[in-house]
């Protein structure tokens, strides 16, 4: 049988998921079905069938309930497209495709790496970065692509540092994870790509185990702390160390070229920042970016592993669930006028841009602060910067995993 | 009135401390929860339901001085 025509009759004429999404919001049909059908059933491109969920409080609840397994391999888990159910068949997974008490015990090898009293004693390293990057630009020929200028280079600097990898291999790294979060790409390419990164890693690993006290970074420490008491397989250390390296430079980038747009498209806000000397203005500004353009696309894809009677709505075991985290940040129920990029925006509850539940992301304050240090300098270094291209030409990464800019020429 | 956190809920996610750094922190070595001051008065009830709000994993909430779990 082909797998198109799985599925009953009823089944076949569902929506089929995921819609398509526009350049600065997320797919339209959120805000109806936000409305009428909070929890709608939605087709996949296998035939599959999960619920689509699109309130705040309904997102918030059921990614923070353990109930549902985050495990691509747990049956009826809803595989957005063939390539990631290919390749997360293949690949041995990463904590955050695990569930309690394995994705607890790994999470927890690298929760104080990334607190917030850590982080924050990064701020000179990125303020510097920054400072360098941001003096390469006005030095340079206009115009220029910022993402490959600015955007691409800084988080990708920043966390190669942190792990102490070399920063002559920052190219093979973006190349190879570009292909991988990629959703049209042959699936050979995407798994080759993977291959690539981790047997990086684990010769990585092999070099750094030799004299492993005298690296002052995360891998040194993992391999003197965990690796070598025996807490942690070797090939878990390899593929934690590739969701670091992939998850601490796509997500930053993409929001960075984002919220630079945003700025040029609204001038007023650019100049708010630029004349401001307070910390919490930019936060604010930071936060509502994360909000309105919450680039994750995918995450929190989810299956129920028991009968869950959620306020009357039956999931099934072996049903998927779609919580979708850029719809619940544009309800109007938590956020006023939520189509509006305001960023003096102020909410009781906080968006959900890092996700919810025991998966939210871990990287979080780094982000955070790597965002804040971008939107403190660059308005104030560069506040003519303006598109070199008209809006219509930018490209845009549209229904890949992580949403961006894949170019965005700028001059000032 | 009382916060009580669970470390074994505990995700290490550090909302708590960058909502209510008066009244939260993370614990150096494993980025865990470490409550500040348990005991808050009315002026720190808004802050402290920040934190309990913001946290993925419910890892902590606020109780009356009977235990009884009011946020």
């Amino acid at each position: 049988m082909a797998i198109e025509a799985a599925g009953t009759a009823a089944e076949r004429t569902l929506p089929l998921f995921p819609f398509e999404r526009t350049e600065m919001g997320p797919a339209p049909e959120y805000r109806e079905l936000r409305e009428s059908e909070p929890f709608k059933k939605v087709r996949l491109w296998d035939g599959n069938v999960a619920w689509l969920v699109t309130r705040y409080e309904d997102v918030r609840k059921l990614l923070a309930d353990n109930r549902f397994s985050a495990n691509p391999r747990a049956p009826g888990y809803p595989n957005i497209t063939k390539l990631r159910k290919v390749l997360t068949g293949t690949e041995r997974p990463s904590f955050i495709r695990q569930d309690p008490p394995d994705h607890t015990k790994l999470r927890r090898m690298l929760t104080k790496e990334f607190t917030h009293h850590k982080i924050q004693s990064l701020r000179s390293m990125i303020e510097q970065i920054v400072d360098d990057l941001i003096e390469d630009m006005l030095s340079g020929r206009r115009p220029v692509d910022f993402v490959e200028a600015f955007a691409l280079p800084l988080p990708t600097q920043v966390i190669m540092k942190m792990l102490g990898i070399p920063h002559s291999d920052s190219e093979f790294f973006v190349e190879r994870s570009t292909t991988k979060v990629r959703i049209d790409v042959d699936p050979q390419d995407a798994i080759q790509a993977g291959v690539d990164m981790r047997n990086f890693m684990r010769d990585l690993i092999a070099e750094k185990s030799k004299a492993p006290e005298k690296h002052d970074d995360i891998l040194g420490r993992m391999i003197v702390d965990q690796i070598q008491p025996g807490h942690l397989d070797i090939e878990d250390a390899v593929v934690s160390l590739e969701l670091l390296m992939m998850a601490g430079h796509e997500t930053t980038a993409n929001m960075t070229a984002l919220g630079i747009l945003s700025l040029i498209q609204n001038p007023d806000d650019m100049e708010r920042l630029r004349l401001n000397q307070s910390d919490e203005v930019v936060q604010l500004a930071v936060e509502e970016m994360l909000r309105y353009h919450t680039i994750l696309q995918f995450v929190g894809t989810r299956v129920a592993t028991e009968d869950v009677d959620y306020n009357g709505v039956m999931i099934r075991s072996g049903e998927g669930i779609l919580p979708m985290i850029n719809a619940a940040n544009r309800d109007p129920r938590v956020f006023d006028d939520p189509e509006i990029f305001d960023i003096a925006r102020k909410s009781t509850y906080p968006h959900v841009a890092f996700g919810f539940g025991v998966h939210q992301c871990l990287g979080q304050p780094l982000a955070r602060l790597e965002l804040n240090v971008v939107f403190n300098k660059l308005p104030k270094r560069i506040p003519q910067i303006r598109l070199a291209v008209p809006f219509d030409e930018l490209e845009f990464k549209r229904n890949v995993l992580v949403h961006g800019l894949i170019s965005m020429p700028v001059t000032w | 009135m009382k916060i009580v956190s669970d470390r074994s809920l505990c995700v290490g996610a550090g909302q708590c401390v960058m909502f209510s750094p008066n009244l939260f922190a993370q614990d150096d070595d494993d980025g865990l929860v470490v409550v500040l001051v348990a005991d808050i008065d009315a002026s720190a009830v808004e802050d402290a339901k920040n934190a309990v709000r913001a946290c993925p994993s419910g890892a902590i909430k606020l109780v009356d001085d009977n235990g009884e779990e009011i946020f």
